[in-house]
């Protein structure tokens, strides 16, 4: 990877990999203000904030694509409505109510390593399908309705929502059907057309009233629960235009792609373009050589260019992403002990985690005897070291050549990582759904309306490039 | 008068053979509680051989060092694990059921005494699996049972 040959210590420290040398670490969440922030913007910005969020999975292999989504309704059930268009016929299963928390809870980055002075100064799928499907007599939907060029393949019930999967010859055909069976669509004859050329399916869906709760007014309440939809491709795409009209200016969408290997959008919405500029910002603090800094001066040149042209463009930023290993896996096998330092895996080369007790008794002998401390100050100060490095709060690493380390000292404090109790523990609904041996990639976009012309095709990374992202940086990307 | 010259130099005497005795008291006369108290002293030598002594004194000493792995004064504390680290395997039943069921204070420097002990303390590899569930002594323990089982 280029990431980790290009590394030093720390860096590598920012993205450990592999199996796990200790087996997981225990997780008990503590005061880590830093830490906890994470989970309450993730719980802003990755489940509540995006217009459109979706978890994507690849087999290359056998073609087989899925996305799942999760509508976003508010307000009256009748004004809800859903027009999914994909290359081949979707099965469709419901997915865990709670999916998108999840994953974001999962997926929040760990905090950086901190040095400690010892004086003061410091697809295809998996998953387990709930329920949905066919019901039954559904066979007898399947009628072509010539009048309109619509032909309905199949309906059926998953979750909350009441769906039909149609084909279409013809726009304006396909647009009355719609309206005629009260579909709600926002969108435009020339968007359906756009699809219908390419020979996409459609799957429509509204609320089945018969899955939510009345309230006293008449009206629906109640989440739409997240809806997987299982097909065959040639390409890993996204249909990103059929959302363009019901858009007003842009949309926050933010994107979860499991595959065997790293996924990126291409051209200018590569998160490669934001994503290298931050981390190699972050290298020219550890000893970036001549040709990482040849390469930050390009795509900083790159991003200048490209807002001179277009200012209101913006990056793809890369969130979180890691092929998905044991130690990974293990955290949803048993999520309050194996949570807070997850893929801790093999520590960098000359990185030894070490106990408290160890840490304490050799930090008393360098205070005693090379710092000539007071033995009262020692005291004291030991007193400090265990309250500040406790077990349950994170790691101690040792670093036998402190020039390897980016915090340039012989101690590192790796803090654990936090999110409520209750919240970790249902990670486990996460099982069957993430696979090791897996990329996981999560990046987020703001797509203007006009970036929203075409889908998006989703392509892997090549080999050899890939980027793992699982600590935060000091650094922003552009 | 003479007399009582000859007495007082008797006197003088004895004391200053007191005197003498007193700073020739053979160390492994000294009650085991003594030197205990002597791992708090500041002096990192008066504590270096209260250690010592400790030491030498193998599992006899093992119930006074117990309670000293909780004291509040780390240093304490680290000098009572480093005695019974280096007793040895005789220290291990009464590390064991400190594991388990002494203050939580301690434990983290029981776990400590036990690396220390090594191979020999193997017995205690039940309750380092058992400790290794909390998470404040998840990583002393898990380091502990990789050293005492050569993982």
């Amino acid at each position: 990877m280029i990431g980790t040959r290009s590394w030093t210590s720390l860096a590598a420290a920012a993205m450990i990999a592999g199996s796990a040398a200790l087996g997981a670490l225990s997780l008990r969440p503590a005061g880590n203000a830093e830490a906890a922030c994470c989970y309450f913007a993730a719980q802003e910005k990755d489940i509540n904030q995006p217009g459109q969020k979706a978890f994507i999975t690849w087999d290359p292999a056998a073609k087989i694509e899925s996305w799942t989504v999760q509508p976003k309704f508010e307000g009256n059930a009748v004004d809800f409505g859903m027009v999914i268009p994909s290359p081949s016929q979707p099965k469709l299963d419901e997915m865990p109510r709670d999916f998108f928390k999840d994953l974001a809870i999962y997926s929040i980055l760990m905090p950086l390593p901190e040095p400690i002075w010892l004086s003061p100064r410091v697809g295809v799928g998996g998953g387990s399908p709930q329920k949905g499907g066919m019901r039954p007599g559904a066979d007898e939907d399947k009628k072509h309705e010539a009048g309109r060029g619509v032909t309905v393949l199949e309906a059926g019930v998953v979750g909350s929502l009441d769906y039909k999967i149609i084909t279409a010859e013809r726009a304006e055909g396909l647009y009355g059907w719609l309206r005629e069976n009260q579909y709600v669509y926002s969108g435009d004859e020339g968007t359906l057309d756009f699809y219908i050329r390419k020979k996409w399916f459609f799957t429509v869906m509204k609320i089945d009233p018969r899955q939510m709760k009345k309230a006293a007014d008449g009206s629906y309440l109640g989440e739409v629960t997240p809806t997987r939809f299982t097909f065959a491709s040639d390409a890993c795409v996204y249909p990103l235009k059929i959302t363009q009209l019901s858009v007003k200016d842009k949309t926050d969408a933010l994107f979860y792609v499991q595959a065997p290997r790293q996924m990126d959008l291409q051209g200018d919405l590569s998160w490669m373009h934001s994503y290298r500029v931050m981390y190699l910002t972050f290298l020219l603090g550890c000893g970036a050589n001549a040709e990482q800094k040849q390469e930050l001066s390009t795509r900083q040149a790159w991003v200048v260019a490209k807002r001179r042209n277009d200012p209101g463009f913006e990056t793809t930023k890369l969130e979180w992403s890691r092929m998905l290993g044991e130690a990974d896996l293990a955290v949803l096998d048993d999520p309050l002990k194996n949570y807070a330092q997850m893929g801790m895996g093999t520590l960098p080369e000359g990185h030894a985690v070490t106990s408290l007790e160890d840490f304490l008794r050799t930090a008393r002998t360098e205070m005693e005897t090379n710092q000539r401390m007071k033995p009262e100050d020692v005291a004291s100060r030991l007193k400090v070291l265990e309250a500040q490095y406790a077990s349950s709060k994170g790691v101690i690493v040792k670093i036998s050549d402190p020039n390897r380390s980016f915090n340039r000292c012989e101690w590192e404090w790796w803090p654990h990582r936090e999110a409520p109790e209750a919240e970790v523990k249902d990670l486990a609904r996460l099982k069957g759904h993430l696979q090791q041996g897996q990329w996981l990639t999560k990046f987020r976009k703001i797509i203007r309306k006009s970036e929203m012309s075409d889908d998006l095709l989703l392509t892997p990374v090549p080999e050899g490039r890939e980027q793992e992202y699982i600590r935060i940086m000091p650094t922003s990307p552009p | 008068m003479k007399r009582t010259r000859r007495i007082a130099g008797h006197f003088r005497l004895a004391l200053l053979g007191a005197v003498l005795a007193a700073g020739c008291i053979d160390p492994a006369s000294r009650p085991t509680s003594w030197w205990i108290e002597q791992l708090r002293e500041e002096d990192p030598d008066d504590r270096r051989a209260a250690r010592e002594q400790l030491v030498s004194r193998g599992a006899a000493a093992v119930p006074d060092l117990i309670p000293l792995l909780s004291a509040e004064d780390l240093v304490v504390a680290m000098s009572a694990a480093d005695c019974l680290g280096t007793i040895g395997p005789a220290s291990v039943p009464a590390l064991i059921d400190a594991l388990r069921t002494g203050p939580a204070r301690g434990r983290g420097w029981a776990i400590h005494a036990l690396k220390q002990i090594g191979a020999g303390a193997r017995d205690a590899l039940p309750a380092l699996q058992d400790a290794s569930r909390d998470p404040a002594l998840r990583m002393s323990a898990t380091l502990a049972i990789r050293e005492i089982s050569g993982n």
